[in-house]
């Protein structure tokens, strides 16, 4: 396993693989690591700044901010799962099939993923998630069905220059057949892209999952979850009480930038060609995501 | 017994204008245990030829528009796609040219041999394991225990080129097709492989199919030569009788194309001109406008071809009723 090796000794990609890992840690255990219950209301406490009492502050409702975010942690890492989830299920088979097998129906299948790239992601989302109701459910279907696309062009891609290569040839001419072939021989090559490309979606997916939650078409209240949380604060950013926005924006911020550092150094490890200085690259486009959601095409 | 017969087999591509008829009445026959040469230049032939006997040509590109492909009296034209797949890598294997990309590079070797083992037996992982190293050693592969679990990248390229042998080997097909074999390795690697081949083929009685251009292999590994032409078989017949008397200018021409490291530094002989593309054949003789001997009927009607005894056949106007059976240039 010499490229895993390759890939912890790029710094960032550590530095990286520890945000996520602190985010995951904190949300399997933020039941015992948060002191209190997210979603007690303690009216008398409300809108306190950060103390010792109350590290990240209390919101409008005396809730305490830094036990929502532990809790928010928890949404944030099953939203990301579940979504990137249902997009490695559709979205790799189609794109396999539709590079393998090509013909007519593979170019209906990629000329529908190209009418969904086409939107920006956010507004499908949000047009999607509205479609199929407010909701965590409604909100992770919609996150995932719009991360698809990006799976299915990416497996196309490698499927199609795949399947090109003797060993491919060399099976069929062994009698395996193509189902075999393309499970045992043509996806397995395609792996390091998809892993790459799974922890960055995963990135999006978060992102994406926090807007929809913004906007009000994501998790319903109570249940802490970052997106909502600032969507809360907005309205107290003029007053001073700025704990309320910036603690769940930092959290949002640190595990995409996580994410994006994973993925780089796998992609680094997989690909020594390409060492590039993507990161900045990818915040920048990062940055426009918000605006337009196509920047975080790859 | 007759092993594989090709008979009056076309295959077409589809072209931007239409198919293009890339391979054109080709016949042959292969016996048990024997090893046929096809010969030609690049874009001649014969590795579609081959393909279609696999009937691996890209379905949506090419097809086989006439004639025949019997492997002992059983056509393989009319065979259903799964009626095929157990003939593939079981009765009829392929080595193929490149050794470095014929191995998927993200498995270990002993997986991929013993896929090749299981595609065609019902033997458990344990037994075809056993048989991988098994055939790993057969194919002079040193501490076979262990290159079952390396990886191809770690393998030379005659290395790999064993381990190829090995896979093909792996269910005793009755027939072996090699396209280029040895064209991509050092030279004496290519020997190497060469001797492997047919000490497998002796002691199991394997027919082969060898497609090359190199007339040197052909002449050490081969009982039968057929040389192809632009689609077509220009000459075939035994080994030794064609190379001591081709009968078609082109066969003459690829002999003296041969390097000789004897006698005076001469320069050496090449055959002037390409071959023409498919979709651009001549209707006369389509080795007419590179011919030394080019008569005028060579470009306006097609030549039949002719019989010298014991199978050794020429397609050429040179000898239009044999009464010209003059000398060639």
């Amino acid at each position: 396993m010499n490229r895993w090796r390759q890939a912890l000794r790029s710094r960032l990609a550590i530095v990286g693989l520890i945000l996520v890992a602190v985010w995951v840690l904190f949300a399997l255990l933020a039941p015992w690591i948060a002191p209190y219950p997210p979603n007690e209301i303690q009216m008398q406490d409300k809108l306190l700044p950060p103390s010792a009492a109350h590290w990240f502050g209390t919101d409008n409702f005396g809730r305490d901010i830094f036990s929502r975010i532990l809790y928010g942690a928890r949404v944030t890492v099953w939203t990301g799962m579940v979504s990137v989830g249902i997009a490695c299920l559709i979205g790799i088979p189609l794109g396999a099939a539709a590079g393998y097998f090509g013909g007519r129906i593979g170019n209906l299948i990629m000329r529908v993923m190209d009418t969904l790239l086409a939107f920006p992601s956010l507004i499908l989302a949000m047009a999607l998630a509205a479609s199929i109701g407010p909701g965590l459910l409604g909100a992770l279907l919609a996150v995932g069905i719009v991360a698809i696309p990006e799976f299915a062009r990416l497996v196309y891609g490698q499927t199609v220059v795949i399947k090109e290569k003797e060993f491919i040839e060399a099976s069929r001419a062994l009698g395996v057949r193509d189902k075999a072939i393309l499970f045992r021989h043509v996806l397995p090559n395609a792996f390091a892209p998809l892993l790459v490309q799974i922890t960055l979606g995963l990135g999006s997916a978060v992102l994406t999952t926090s807007s929809l939650s913004f906007l009000g078409l994501g998790v319903r209240p109570p249940t802490s979850e970052w997106g909502a949380m600032i969507s809360y604060g907005r309205d107290y950013i003029i007053s001073g009480e700025w704990w309320m926005t910036v603690f769940p924006g930092i959290a949002i911020a640190t595990v995409i930038f996580g994410f994006f550092l994973l993925g780089d150094g796998l992609r680094d490890a997989f690909d020594p060609h390409g060492r590039t200085r993507r990161v900045t690259r990818r915040i920048k486009r990062f940055s426009t995501h918000t605006h337009t959601g196509s920047g975080q095409s790859l | 017994m007759t092993l594989l017969s090709i008979d009056n087999l076309a295959i077409e591509f589809a072209g931007p204008s239409g198919p293009v008829r890339v391979v054109d009445g080709i016949s042959l026959s292969l016996g048990e245990g024997e090893t046929l040469g096809i010969v030609g230049e690049s874009g001649s032939g014969k590795s579609v030829t081959s393909l279609s006997v696999m009937r691996l040509l890209p379905e949506d590109q090419a097809a086989i528009v006439q004639g025949d492909i019997r492997l002992r009296g059983q056509s393989l034209v009319r065979l259903s796609e799964a009626e095929m797949r157990k003939v593939r890598g079981n009765r009829i294997a392929m080595i193929f040219q490149e050794p470095m990309t014929a191995l998927n590079p993200v498995f270990k070797i002993g997986r991929q041999l013993t896929e090749a083992i299981r595609q065609h037996s019902r033997k458990s992982k344990r037994e075809a394991r056993k048989e991988a190293i098994e055939l790993l050693g057969h194919v002079g592969i040193p501490l076979p225990e262990q290159i079952v679990n390396v990886y191809p990248h770690q393998l030379s390229g005659g290395m790999r080129q064993r381990v190829m042998i090995a896979m093909a080997m792996a269910c005793d097909p009755e027939l072996l097709i090699a396209d280029e074999p040895t064209t991509a390795l050092d030279v004496t690697i290519q020997a190497q492989i060469l001797d492997l081949m047919r000490k497998l083929q002796r002691e199991r009685g394997t027919a082969m199919l060898l497609i090359t251009h190199d007339l040197g292999v052909v002449a050490e590994t081969c009982d039968r030569v057929s040389v192809m032409y632009a689609g077509q078989i220009v000459e075939q017949g035994d080994v030794k009788t064609v190379f001591r008397e081709p009968k078609h200018p082109y066969t003459a021409g690829l002999l003296k194309s041969v390097p000789q490291f004897t006698g005076e530094g001469k320069e050496l002989h090449s055959i002037a001109g390409q071959v023409p593309h498919p979709s651009e054949f001549p209707a006369g003789c389509r080795f007419a406008s590179r011919c030394p001997s080019r008569m005028d009927v060579c470009e306006k009607v097609d030549p039949a071809a002719y019989d010298f005894g014991d199978g050794h056949r020429c397609k050429c106007h040179l000898y239009g009723g044999r009464e010209t059976n003059a000398g060639l240039a």
